[in-house]
């Protein structure tokens, strides 16, 4: 089933975690822009919006965009308390697959 | 040890997340001593987390209406109302190497925490710490807490709830939909409580010496009465402007 273009939103509560509340704009199966919002922490906090932007122009292919999504948070010692790679892949597709 | 201890008076959102955050910047090269900080918010006032979406989670207008505060805090975790007689709040700072203090994140809100925990059982309420972040009393959320890591330094902030009216805290915060405010607000009801509820009555001043005698005990510090300096508090006035008093910084997201 092909993604559809535009601005879409879904909410997760990660089980044991917090609330992810997510907002991605889809152009052509990549993310164009994207809002990783919610109740969870992350170390250092400035590290959403590099998270965010490392995000965008990816494609919407499950297993990439999660492997791409851990080696960074790894790569650049972020560590996300209530939350964590898979969860916000889900929620991603979760919006995204409506 | 010997800490530096400010009880200040009520304050509003903005000038509350500046003041903590000017003493956070202080603290970490060593230009005043490790704080505990107790304020109060006046007018009442929503504070989201740093990862919220204002939009998502607080009805502005209606805020506004009611002159009610919105401040974005330097800290994640979730939106709360900060009623003007129904908390007391608390603030913690700390260089990130102070002595004991656990590298990992969870471990130094259970050691940091501890001193709310004995403060709550010196009103004779048998408290524990529940992570990921609460502070719960006869299985109820009776504070949370919300910790940054910034600039070699720790800012942990948190809320001692006196009074809880879940109704109006859904009238500010925003729900999913229509349909489920009612349960929302039942669900807090059953899950959060308060030393109102608790006790019976409030006296804002001694729940705050239980609170600093629990940290005194815990941490092992002096407590020593202080002011804050002029320099935190042009600091504290900078960031008012830049940051918390912005519509650029708390619109964010």
């Amino acid at each position: 089933m092909a993604i559809q273009n535009g601005t879409t939103n879904a909410d997760y509560k990660v089980p044991g975690g917090k609330l992810l509340r997510v907002i991605v704009t889809v152009q052509d199966g990549v993310i164009g822009n994207i809002h990783l919002n919610g109740d969870y922490f992350m170390h250092p906090e400035s590290a959403v919006e590099d998270i965010e932007a490392h995000l965008t122009g990816l494609p919407l292919e499950r297993v990439s965009l999660a492997h791409a999504l851990s080696a960074y948070i790894e790569d650049n010692d972020i560590e996300i308390i209530g939350a964590d790679a898979e969860s916000i892949v889900h929620t991603i597709f979760l919006a995204v697959e409506g | 040890m010997r800490w530096r201890l400010l009880k200040h008076g009520f304050a509003g959102a903005q000038t509350n997340m500046a003041t903590d955050e000017a003493i956070l910047r202080h603290v970490v090269d060593g230009r005043v001593p490790p704080t505990l900080r107790f304020y109060g918010w006046d007018p009442s006032a929503v504070s989201i987390g740093y990862f919220q979406g204002v939009e998502q989670e607080v009805d502005l207008a209606l805020c506004k209406q009611q002159n009610t505060d919105v401040v974005r805090r330097l800290t994640g975790g979730g939106a709360v109302y900060h009623d003007r007689d129904g908390e007391i709040t608390y603030s913690i700072t700390i260089p990130t190497n102070y002595p004991g203090m656990p590298k990992k994140v969870l471990e130094s809100y259970v050691t940091l925490c501890a001193g709310l925990v004995k403060g709550f059982e010196h009103l004779g309420l048998p408290a524990e710490f529940k992570p990921i972040n609460d502070i719960i009393v006869n299985g109820k959320k009776i504070s949370g807490n919300a910790m940054t890591r910034r600039f070699n330094g720790i800012l942990l902030h948190g809320t001692i709830l006196c009074h809880v009216d879940p109704r109006l805290m859904f009238s500010l915060l925003k729900v999913p939909n229509e349909k489920i405010r009612d349960k929302l607000i039942a669900v807090v009801e059953e899950r959060v409580t308060s030393i109102e509820k608790e006790i019976g009555t409030v006296d804002r001043e001694a729940v705050t010496e239980a609170m600093i005698t629990g940290f005194a005990e815990t941490l092992a510090i002096d407590l020593v009465p202080g002011e804050l300096t002029e320099s935190e508090i042009e600091l504290a006035q900078q960031m008012e402007k830049e940051r918390y008093g912005n519509p650029e910084w708390n619109y964010k997201r």
